[in-house]
């Protein structure tokens, strides 16, 4: 069914035809030299296998998909545990401070992993206050560098996308089903196990799916914590930027099995998902139940502790920002020498992050609504080829991307390497599947009869886009837009293969801070960086009504 | 006002024929429903006037003017949607001024269009609210308003009151047909209500699989609908399997094993050779239940058990088995307790002559009883 506009149709090519330039030139371009890369030998310079060879024969490279899996699997796992409860508290019994709970929650979710991984550092490192008083104590932890730390900190950063999910979806599980599962004679907890859970499976898995897919791709949490632990990420931008020894052949490989890793998981889920997808209606909420005695003590101790775990790296974070530094030592008493430091040292940074993050949001703003637009309404077979190849970024780690521009990028006709285009350009393309997924999403549930009643008022289809359809997308393109900046300011694993030294980031100070041990640097940084975050979560909050369930997945 | 013509309409959407070469004459001024199941096609045809879909084949024509190039934004229709479509991010005075401001007319002359057709849908006072703040009804009214103002050749109503709960849908239909009359404006009226088509239209067309299957006042739709589907969607009837026995004389119809008790034999003139199988259909309300008695000449009459009643305020209706496991729907209106029959009870059934439908078994066609007395 179309619209009968032919005269006009002309604009709409064009963005379609633009959204396949952005697409060849961004993704299948650099993928494309990365999957030729893959297949050129570092000795032999001629297309054959010698890299996949060695990458599955030597144990030095092989085990990094392993250790890839064991993290991502264990950090999904620790989401998982964590998530399901806290949403099935707090959506079913009465939780003082809720609201507050789901803001720490997704202001854990949204600061970068590597934060949380140097904090906890700070922490449980060999020298770790935590560490140290526990010791005291007679309690001694695992070392907090290898497989143990980084499933901590990607189980505490993660769990907010499975508590977010699963909570939304238990919220609109009909009463009247679990009703009907007690009235025929289960009890709660059958009831849970038989009917409510396998009700929200789909969020539930799309919920891991996130947090899986995030922990893969994840570059900077291995690079603090792994030490010899290496994963697939941190092992192709070593073998790619090496300074010694660089294999560029290797890292595309390595580039290889780590987009095939994503590709299988999400298509397993999606399989999942697909198997299990529920259409009802909601006709009555569920009730919020008021618990008593230890039972609610102990659901409200539950749900602030794992709230409260996931935002201790925060505190940690911002406590240290403010103590007394000389170079990398801490000194006891506070002042603001780091943030002085900071913007002695590194004001460029400030200033990249932020120009940077701009002009990427402006372009991610425009290219998605239109490209949106096209999706949600104008589907022809040229349009619908385009959705699925806007599904790349999905399955391609930030570190392969920036692999790929460089490969892309370094020569003529692009030449782009070192300029701050090709980290404008990476933010850009990464975020615009989101952007462009929502604002389809937002233009489905505007009812076509609502544009077509423009048009049969005598509104040209130009005007009835700007003078009806606009208006009522812009409150979530808007909303969009922020969550789209916040990954944009946060963004570590393409910047890092990127950068040069004119064009590094806040987060790339952050991470060099860290290796050379000035935490002081680091934490200043990083403060500013949350405070950037929870300012646009609550503009978002404030100004548009979306309430941060909204803004996951 | 306008005479809208539709011609040899034919639309495919993949797999199914939605409308298949559809003629209708709509006159000037006339308010003329589409009236069918979902599915029959009369929503796809709505837009194909409104210029929302291209047909296949065929024209439309206003005032004699094909207009199948124009766009849909230059037709001067008037549409109204089932959801309302109302603005969201507009008040009530720029939901109503848009079409005005799109035929770029002067800031006072709106002004005043405005208000007059608010007035009109009473809903002045209403001009600063959103969409939000109005009910059903009022956002309705908004839609009508909205379409009505920019004084459209054309009003297109799309299934208007569907999403109106039962009071408040017989009380705007009377508001849309008195605001119609007042303006005289050529109304198409898309519904599946078959009460509602016939108490605001002044012509049907009843749809069916994408064909029109016929065109009349409601009366004539009522009281003579020219086929089966017809006779079954608008109101209710009973249908019987008959057939018809041919003699030197003309036809008598049989209806089974049942004992028939007639004066005189049925006479079916004008049928052709072909045609034996008949559906014989009698309204509820023209279902007469007796003690006995005299049957009156070419009358249908049988007996049967009262199986079930039901009493549903203003009238009561039985459901009569009989015997051979016909089945049959009668009503009496204004009951006195004392009439009531209790269920089980027998009693005899009879449909008067000029009361009884026949129908063509197999091309499920009306057949007009003729010949002789």
């Amino acid at each position: 069914m179309k619209l009968s506009v032919p005269r006009r149709a002309d604009f709409w090519s064009a963005v379609t035809i633009l959204g396949y330039v952005v697409v060849i030139l961004l993704l299948i371009l650099p993928l494309f030299n990365i999957f030729k890369s893959s297949f050129i030998g570092r000795t032999t310079g001629r297309l054959d296998f010698s890299n996949y060879r060695e990458f599955l024969t030597k144990p030095y490279y092989y085990v990094t998909m392993l250790n890839s899996l064991v993290v991502s699997v264990g950090g999904t796992l620790g989401a998982v545990l964590l998530g399901v409860p806290l949403a099935f508290f707090s959506t079913r019994y009465l939780i003082r401070g809720k609201a507050l709970l789901s803001t720490f929650a997704i202001l854990a979710l949204l600061s970068p992993p590597f934060i949380g991984a140097y904090s906890w550092i700070i922490m449980l490192g060999n020298n770790g206050f935590l560490r140290n008083s526990l010791a005291s104590l007679g309690v001694f932890l695992p070392t907090i560098y290898g497989p143990f730390g980084i499933i901590l900190v990607y189980t505490l950063q993660h769990y907010p996308f499975v508590f977010l999910l699963v909570s939304g979806a238990l919220s609109t599980v009909d009463r009247s089903l679990e009703e009907a599962s007690e009235n025929l004679g289960s009890h709660g907890t059958k009831t849970f196990f038989r009917v409510t859970l396998p009700l929200v499976t789909p969020s539930l898995t799309a919920g891991a799916l996130i947090a899986f897919m995030i922990s893969l791709a994840d570059f900077g949490t291995p690079m603090i914590l792994g030490h010899n632990y290496r994963v697939l990420p941190t092992m192709a931008y070593n073998l790619f930027t090496s300074d010694i020894g660089d294999n560029p052949g290797l890292a595309s490989t390595v580039s290889i099995f780590l987009i095939m890793v994503s590709t299988v998981v999400l298509f397993l889920q999606r399989y999942a998902a697909a198997r299990r997808k529920y259409s009802s209606t909601l006709v009555n909420r569920p009730i919020v139940k008021r618990l008593k005695g230890w039972k609610a003590v102990g659901t409200h101790l539950l749900c602030y502790f794992i709230v409260a775990l996931s935002t201790l790296p925060l505190a940690v974070v911002v406590v240290y920002s403010f103590r007394k530094t000389k170079g990398p030592v801490f000194h006891p008493g506070f002042d603001l020498g780091s943030y002085r430091q900071v913007f002695h040292q590194v004001p460029r940074a400030i200033f990249n992050t932020l120009s940077f993050s701009l002009l990427a949001l402006l372009l991610i703003i425009v290219v998605g609504t239109l490209i949106g637009f096209v999706l949600a309404r104008k589907t022809s077979i040229v349009s619908r080829v385009l959705d699925p190849l806007l599904m790349i970024p999905y399955i391609v780690p930030g570190t392969v991307l920036g692999i790929g521009f460089v490969v892309a990028f370094n020569r003529k006709p692009i030449y782009l390497v070192g300029t701050a285009a090709i980290l404008i350009l990476s933010y850009f393309i990464r975020r615009l599947p989101y952007s462009v997924r929502s604002s389809a999403s937002i233009l489905k549930q505007i009812d076509p009869s609502i544009e077509e009643a423009a048009v049969n008022l005598g509104a040209r289809p130009a005007r009835s886009f700007f003078k009806v359809t606009l208006p009522l997308m812009t409150p979530g393109v808007l909303s969009g837009g922020i969550m789209s900046w916040v990954t944009a300011v946060n963004e570590l694993s393409s910047s890092i293969v990127l950068y040069v030294g004119a064009t590094a980031t806040m987060t790339v100070r952050i991470y060099l801070a860290v290796l050379d041990g000035y935490f002081g640097t680091a934490s200043a940084l990083a403060t500013m960086l949350l405070l950037a975050t929870g300012l646009a979560l609550y503009a978002v909050n404030r100004f548009f009504g979306v309430r941060g369930e909204a803004l996951v997945g | 006002m306008a005479a809208i013509r539709l011609s040899n309409i034919e639309k495919n959407f993949p797999g199914v024929r939605a409308l298949d070469d559809i003629n209708l004459d709509i006159a000037s001024g006339e308010f003329f429903t589409l009236l069918g199941p979902s599915g029959c096609g009369k929503t796809t045809l709505l837009r194909i006037v409104a210029g929302f879909y291209q047909q296949d084949r065929g024209s439309v024509f206003v005032d004699g003017k094909k207009i199948d190039r124009v766009p849909a934004y230059n037709r001067n229709t008037g549409m109204v949607f089932q959801n309302y479509a109302v603005f969201p991010h507009m008040t009530v005075f720029e939901n109503v001024a848009f079409g005005l401001h799109n035929r770029r007319v002067a800031q006072d002359q709106i002004r005043q269009r405005v208000e007059r057709i608010l007035a009109m849908a009473r809903l002045s006072g209403f001009e600063k609210r959103t969409p939000d703040q109005l009910s059903g009804g009022q956002q309705q009214r908004v839609g009508l308003a909205r379409a009505m103002v920019i004084e459209p050749q054309v009003l297109l109503m799309d299934e208007p009151l569907s999403n109106l709960d039962a009071k408040l849908r017989i009380q705007m239909r009377e508001e849309i047909r008195d605001i119609q009359r007042q303006l005289g404006t050529t109304t198409v009226y898309v519904t599946h209500d078959q009460e509602e088509a016939l108490v605001i239209s002044d012509r049907i067309a009843v749809m069916n699989a994408g064909v029109v299957e016929q065109v009349g006042t409601p009366w004539e739709v009522y009281k003579q609908p020219h086929t089966v589907f017809v006779a079954s969607f608008v109101g209710h009837m009973n249908f019987i399997e008959a057939r018809l026995n041919r003699s030197r004389e003309g036809g008598v119809v049989e209806i089974g094993e049942e004992r028939v008790r007639t004066d005189r034999p049925l006479e079916l003139g004008g049928v052709g050779e072909e045609v034996d199988d008949l559906l014989v259909g009698a309204r509820p309300e023209d279902v007469e239940i007796g003690e006995g008695g005299p049957t009156p000449g070419g009358a249908i009459r049988m007996e049967a058990t009262v199986a079930k009643s039901i009493f549903t305020g203003t009238l009561v209706q039985y459901t009569l088995v009989t015997d051979s496991g016909i089945s049959l729907l009668a009503e009496r209106h204004r009951p006195d307790r004392s009439e009531i029959i209790p269920e089980g009870k027998v009693v005899a059934a009879s449909i008067g002559a000029e009361r009884i439908h026949y129908f063509d078994r197999k091309n499920r066609l009306r057949l007009e009883l003729g010949g002789g007395q």
